[in-house]
Parts: structure tokens; sequence; C-alpha cells
């Protein structure tokens, strides 16, 4: 195995193969030198093809869960339900939008900051095999039996049976270990790679959007994840001696399961969104075809998104009983003047830019709608004073379906539309995208707007049995945002295989948008050492930069946003 | 006929040690962990009535011998860098052997430590304070696991003639994490025995 394949020397380069009149290049996986890659490029696949497995299982798990909501009739026990709700939750935002967010990360990070490989990658390798290894242990952990406790995503603390809990628990709590690891090591590993290996004129103000986003999630991860860690210790230690630490009868347990453990996965999906955001800005001005009105703003933002994300972990006790969920504090309430304050950078952008239709813009608009379906339901639901019962409100799952889960999820199924071209040299189909993108949005808007309003009727969450006609009839709604959902991925899957496997996409040059940014000035895709040569950067949109320059040589104003870029180096 | 147009290239990337930067990156995360564990440590001992419970007899022999032989191993791990420095292949061989003995030994008491104080599973004891004990050993134990792995492979390189004066990055990187392990131990050490 090597670190990083070297670049072959002119003499010694293999020549091209002959393909005039030959039959079509057929996709011939190597299993084996994508099991030992220290390549970021195929660690950034894999990372994605894994999540999207995960999301495809989630979805299905979801669907169930919503069939049992729907028609209480359906022959599945309470506990059995409760079981899948944990799987589908812990899975959706764990399994699937995290590690589709690292392996993006992954892929594209290295490219747009110049350095075209990762730092230590066999920590980014090690990364991706223990989250691997912690998602099988996690589903395992629910087939083998039943795991104590409701999830993490549950406030109050597990408390241990007496005795020991039996082997699911341990293997759940080990899962969720491995897991968080695997996204540490990932993190470090991105996080040195944008630290360290920038080349000489690519300034930490100059790094675009979405590896700025990936920089400060890293360094987030790295301070939050850790300390779900030692809460992951306490709790397995506690459940498999059976011991007292999270007994309700032993005093002062509920702040650190809180502190610990559950109010982990505030930190964790405000990171989801916080790189959305920079995954956004950098479509938006690709296709609007100029910089960010204000990239300086962008990254202040971006790093005051991360800085609110962190404070989550000085909530009081009194956060379960908080209205505005999961903003449970004021400073975590205010993460939404840095995401508002992007998002009009962007309108702003396109409005002076010279934006081009692309099908993922339309990705980001969705998103946008549900934030603010979400800001709205969050103002409403803090003015109308909702009861929460104990345990939970559906109104939680209408914001998961909104704002956690749902907007970001439409900005990475947006993300790899974009940066398609790049991944796999070919573009994935755009009316395919467009569909894509209605059952994504049309289902987790009707999902969680039925939700909402379950969560105003004072639905309680979990509720199987004895719906109001009302709500049966939301949650038969909810049901079919969920197909929609589902219906949405596996026609993204669909839409990979066609095009990507069976090698239908068109193909594309290196830089098939005209973009600003670095990825794009190398093939697509790229070459295994990243880039023949990484023209000078000399400010946060280098390669408009290159344009600009290239068309006062030629002796016009611009060449243009079409056009290859001349060769980097050499005579001239 | 005009020379074809050509872009300045960017300039090169400058040196760094990536294995130390990447290092020093999950050694802040293992510090906030033991971070959040004290703390969690120290906020039950605050509520409790009775901090270790009665019936708990915590040997200070043993912590403070774990101490002693965490600091010794520290000075030691710093010597053998030192000697691979000054390119004193024969010292910094020696200073890599004891401070993996001092780092098996340390692993050892520790193990024997968790042991003796009669914890175990379906055990009347088994309460806030034993989860808490066993949960900054075993973490303290698995820090000073993969350091004692990493130590020995940079023993078996050290002897191998790999590291040089110009070149010993991984036997650096091995020392600070050494290091990170000494100053977690004496963190549990002063919050478990010292300021009880």
């Amino acid at each position: 195995m090597t670190l990083i394949e070297d670049r072959p020397s002119p003499a010694s380069a293999a020549p091209e193969p002959q393909t005039t009149g030959a039959a079509k290049p057929v996709y011939r996986p190597d299993v084996e030198t994508w099991l030992d890659t220290t390549d970021h490029k195929r660690l950034g696949l894999l990372f994605v093809y894994a999540a999207i497995a995960f999301a495809v299982a989630s979805g299905v798990l979801g669907l169930i869960i919503g069939a049992k909501q729907a028609s209480p009739s359906l022959n599945l026990a309470a506990d059995r339900w409760v079981r899948l709700y944990a799987l589908h939750t812990q899975m959706s935002v764990l399994l699937f939008l995290t590690a589709l967010w690292m392996g993006l990360a992954v892929y594209v990070v290295p490219l747009q900051i110049g350095s075209g490989r990762l730092a230590v990658p066999r920590l980014l390798a090690t990364g991706l095999w223990t989250y691997l290894a912690g998602g099988g242990c996690f589903v395992a952990s629910y087939l083998i039996g039943q795991p104590n406790g409701a999830g993490i995503t549950q406030p109050t603390p597990i408390p241990a049976p007496p005795g020991g809990a039996n082997s699911a628990t341990t293997l759940w709590v080990v899962s969720l270990a491995l897991i968080g690891i695997g996204f540490l090591l990932a993190a470090a590993s991105l996080l040195t790679t944008i630290v360290a290996l920038r080349p000489d004129g690519m300034t930490l103000m100059r790094v675009p959007a979405f590896s700025w986003a990936t920089l400060v999630a890293s360094a987030v991860t790295l301070v939050a994840t850790p300390v779900f860690l030692g809460g992951l210790l306490m709790l397995g230690l506690d459940q498999h001696f059976g011991g007292t630490l999270f007994s309700p009868r032993t005093p002062g347990n509920l702040p650190i399961w809180q502190h610990t453990v559950w109010l982990y996965g505030r930190p964790d999906v405000y990171l989801l969104t916080l790189v959305a955001l920079g995954a956004a800005t950098d479509i938006v001005t690709t296709h609007a075809h100029r910089p960010s009105l204000d990239h300086r703003a962008v990254v202040v933002l971006l790093g005051l998104f991360g800085a609110l994300s962190l404070t989550s972990f000085v909530a009081s006790d009194s956060v379960t009983h908080a209205v505005i969920v999961p903003t449970y504090t004021i400073f975590t309430a205010a993460v939404a003047v840095p995401l508002g304050l992007t998002a009009l950078l962007w309108l702003g952008t396109m409005a002076r830019g010279r934006p081009r239709f692309h099908v993922s813009l339309a990705y980001i608009v969705g998103a946008i709608l549900l934030w603010a379906s979400g800001a709205v339901n969050a103002i409403a639901a803090a003015a109308s004073h909702v009861n929460f019962p104990n345990g939970g409100s559906v109104w939680s799952a209408g914001n998961t379906h909104t704002v956690v889960a749902g907007a970001p999820t439409l900005i990475a199924v947006g993300a790899i539309y974009h940066w398609a071209p790049k991944m796999w040299g070919r573009t994935l189909n755009t009316v395919v995208g467009g569909l894509v993108f209605l059952c994504l949005f049309v289902g987790f808007f009707a999902a969680g707007l039925c939700y909402y309003l379950l969560g105003y009727n004072g639905a309680p969450l979990g509720q199987i049995g004895g719906l109001s006609s009302y709500q049966k009839t939301l949650y038969d709604i909810a049901e079919t945002g969920g197909a929609l959902i589902v219906l949405g991925v596996l026609v993204l899957v669909i839409d990979l295989v066609v095009s990507v496997a069976a090698a239908r996409g068109t193909r594309t040059g290196g830089d098939p948008y005209g973009g600003l940014t670095l990825e794009w000035a190398t093939s697509s895709p790229p070459p295994a050492w990243g880039f023949e040569d990484v023209p000078e950067v000399r400010s946060e949109a280098p390669l408009a930069y290159v344009r600009a320059e290239v068309g006062r040589a030629r002796g016009g104003s611009d060449m243009g946003d079409r056009g290859e870029l001349p060769a980097v180096g050499g005579a001239g | 006929m005009t020379a074809p147009l050509a872009l300045p290239p960017a300039g090169r990337t400058r040196p760094r040690n990536l294995v130390n930067i990447s290092l020093l990156m999950i050694v802040t995360g293992g510090l906030v962990m033991f971070a959040a564990l004290i703390g969690a440590y120290v906020q039950l001992s605050e509520v409790a009535s009775h901090w270790p419970p009665a019936g708990v007899n915590l040997d200070e022999y043993v912590g403070n011998m774990l101490a002693i032989t965490a600091v010794m191993s520290a000075i030691t791990v710093e010597w053998s860098w030192y000697s691979v420095k000054r390119d004193d292949q024969a010292q910094a061989t020696w200073g890599l052997s004891v401070t993996a003995l001092l780092g098996a030994s340390f692993l050892v008491l520790l193990w024997d430590s968790a042991r003796r104080i009669g914890f175990g599973p379906g055990s009347a004891k088994i309460g806030a304070f034993a989860i808490m004990y066993y949960a900054l050993m075993v973490a303290s134990g698995a820090l000073a696991l993969l350091g004692l792995a990493a130590l020995l492979l940079a023993l078996a390189r050290t002897v191998g003639r790999q590291m040089t004066p110009t070149h010993n990055e991984m036997l650096r990187a091995v020392a600070w994490y050494w290091d990170f392990v000494v100053i977690c131990w004496l963190a549990v050490w002063a919050t478990v025995w010292v300021f009880t």
C-alpha cells in the first residue's frame, strides 16, 4: 500500500488507451485496492456509498414506524416500535447524514484547498473503517435483542437493570463509541489537512466556504465528541455491571447524563447545518459565476455558527422543559442569526452574479423553505405555549424532519448533484435530479408539517393508539411524506447506478461550470495525485482571478465562464 | 508565433510535521474526555453524602506508586528522544526500553488496583463511585495500552536504526503521546487520591 500515489513521469507514463471504435469502457470495481486505499477520493466515495446505504435502511424503518402510527392495528408490539424508532432516528443522523457530509468533505476539501491529498490519510482510513464497524455493530445490537432504554435521544438517564444489562445494550454502547471514534479520527485528519496542507497563497481567509465549514465542524467535533465518548464509557460500565450511576435514586446524575450523552446530539445536529451552509455557499457562488458578496462575512458567520453550537453544553436541567426544542438556550436559538445572514448573502450573490440554473440550486431553495417553516413553527410554539407532555412531543419529530435533518439532507443531495462531475467524471441526470428534489422536499415538508400540527394537538412522542380521526389523517399524510422521502433516496440511487456505474451520464471536463475554486482546476475525476499543477492563489475565488488575468493577457476584459483554463507553469 | 499562455503556479506547501499536528488534535480530544470524566466525578462527589462511600478504602500507596511510575516514564521517554537527537542510539534504546517497562508496570499496577478494590458484577458496592472509578481507570488504561504499543513500535524502529537526529518525527510523536498519558493520569490521581 502506498500513502500517496506518485505522479508518473512522462517517460514512464502508459500510453493512452485507444478508445476510438472500441467498446464502451466497463465499470470494474477493484475490491482489493478499495479496501486498503488511502486516496482521499476513494475514502470519500466509500463514506458516501455507506451513508446512502444507511439512508435506504433508515427510510424503510421510518416507513414501518409511520405505518404503525397510521394503523395502530398493525401487528407490531410497542417495545419493538420503540426499538425501531430509536434505530431510525440515530441511523438517520449518525450513520447517514453525518457520514454523507464527511464523505463529501473528504473528497472535495483537499481539492478545494489545493493540496490534492489528505494529511495523515491512514488516520482517516482508520476512521472510515471504524465508522463502518460501528455502524454494523449498531444495526446488529438491535437485531440480537432489545437494548436497554430508548436511546441517546432520551433526555433522562437510562437506569441499568439489576445484575447488568443484556449483550445487546453492551453492543449498542460499543457501536456508538466506535462511530464516535471514527468521526473523531476523520475530523482530526481533515482539520490537519486544512491547517497544514494549504499551498502558499491559500490563506485561511481565502479557504472556500465548504472547506471553512469543514474546518469549524471538525474543530467542534474534536471538542464535543470526546465528551460523548466519556459519557458512553460511564453508560457502558453502568449498564454492564448493573450499577446505580444512572439510577433515579442517585443524586446529581441528571446533568451528567444530559451534558455527556444527551446534549452531544445538539452540536452534532447543528454541525450538519453548518457544513450544509458551507456547501450551499460554494454551490451558489459557482452557479452565480461570481464570488460571494462578502467572503469574510461568510467565514465569520460559519465560525460563529460553530461556536454557538457548542453553547448547548451550558444548558441547565430545565432544558427538558424548554419549548423550542431543540434550541434550549438563547445562545443555541441564536444560530438562526448566522443561518439567516448566510442565506441573505446567497440571495445577494445570485442577484449580483450571472446565474445559470443547475438542479442543485433547487435543493438550496427547498432547504431555505424548510428552515423558514421551522422558524415559523418555533415562534408559533413559543407564542402559543404548547404543552409538551413528559417524554416529548411529536412537535420534535416535525422539527427533525424540517430543520434538523430535512434541510441538511436536501443540501447534501444537491451537493452530490453539484460535485458529481468532479467525483465521477459524469453528470447525473438533471430531470431525475428534479424528481429526487420534489420527492424529498414534498416528503420532508409534508411529514414535518403534520408532526408540527400533531404537536399543537397535544400528541405525545411515540403515540401508537387512541388516535382521533384528525390525528389519524395527519399521521396518514406524514406516512405518505415518509414514503416520498424513501422514494427520493431510491431514485437518487437509481440515478447514480445509471449515470455512473452504467456510464450513461454525460462525460465532463475538469471545469464543467466555469467554477471559481480549485477543485475545478483539475481533471474530472482527478488523478490519484490530485493536481497536475495548482494555479497561483490570490483571492478566495482563485479561478475567477485566473480567468480575469487570462482575459487581460489576451486583450479582452475576461475570458468568461467557459473555456478550458490554460496550463499552469511552463512558458508564457 | 507567440508562446502559449501559461498560468503561474502556486507556491509550494511549506513542510510541516503532519503527524505531530494531527497528534496534537487527538490529544486535545483526549484531554477534553478526561475533563468530562473528572467533571462528572467531582459533580457526583459534591452531592453525595459519603464520597467514597462507606466501606470503600482507596489504597493511597497504590495511587502514589502509579503516579511515581508515570512521572518516571515521562522522564525516560524524554531521555530517549534527546538521545536520538544527539545520535546516541544506545542511550535511546535504553531510554525506550525502560519507558516500555515502566509503562507495562503501570498497566499491571492499574489492573491490580482495580481488581483489589472489590467491585464486581452483581456486587452491592456497584454504585456511582464504583462506576466513576472504573471509568477513570478504563480510560487511563486504554490510553496507556495504546501508548505502550506505540513505545514498542518506536523501540523496534530505534533498534533498526530508523531514528536519526534529523528524522525522528515518529519518536517525538510517541513521546508527546506518552506525556499526554502521564498528564491524564496525574489529573486522575489528583482527583481520586489527593483532593478526595
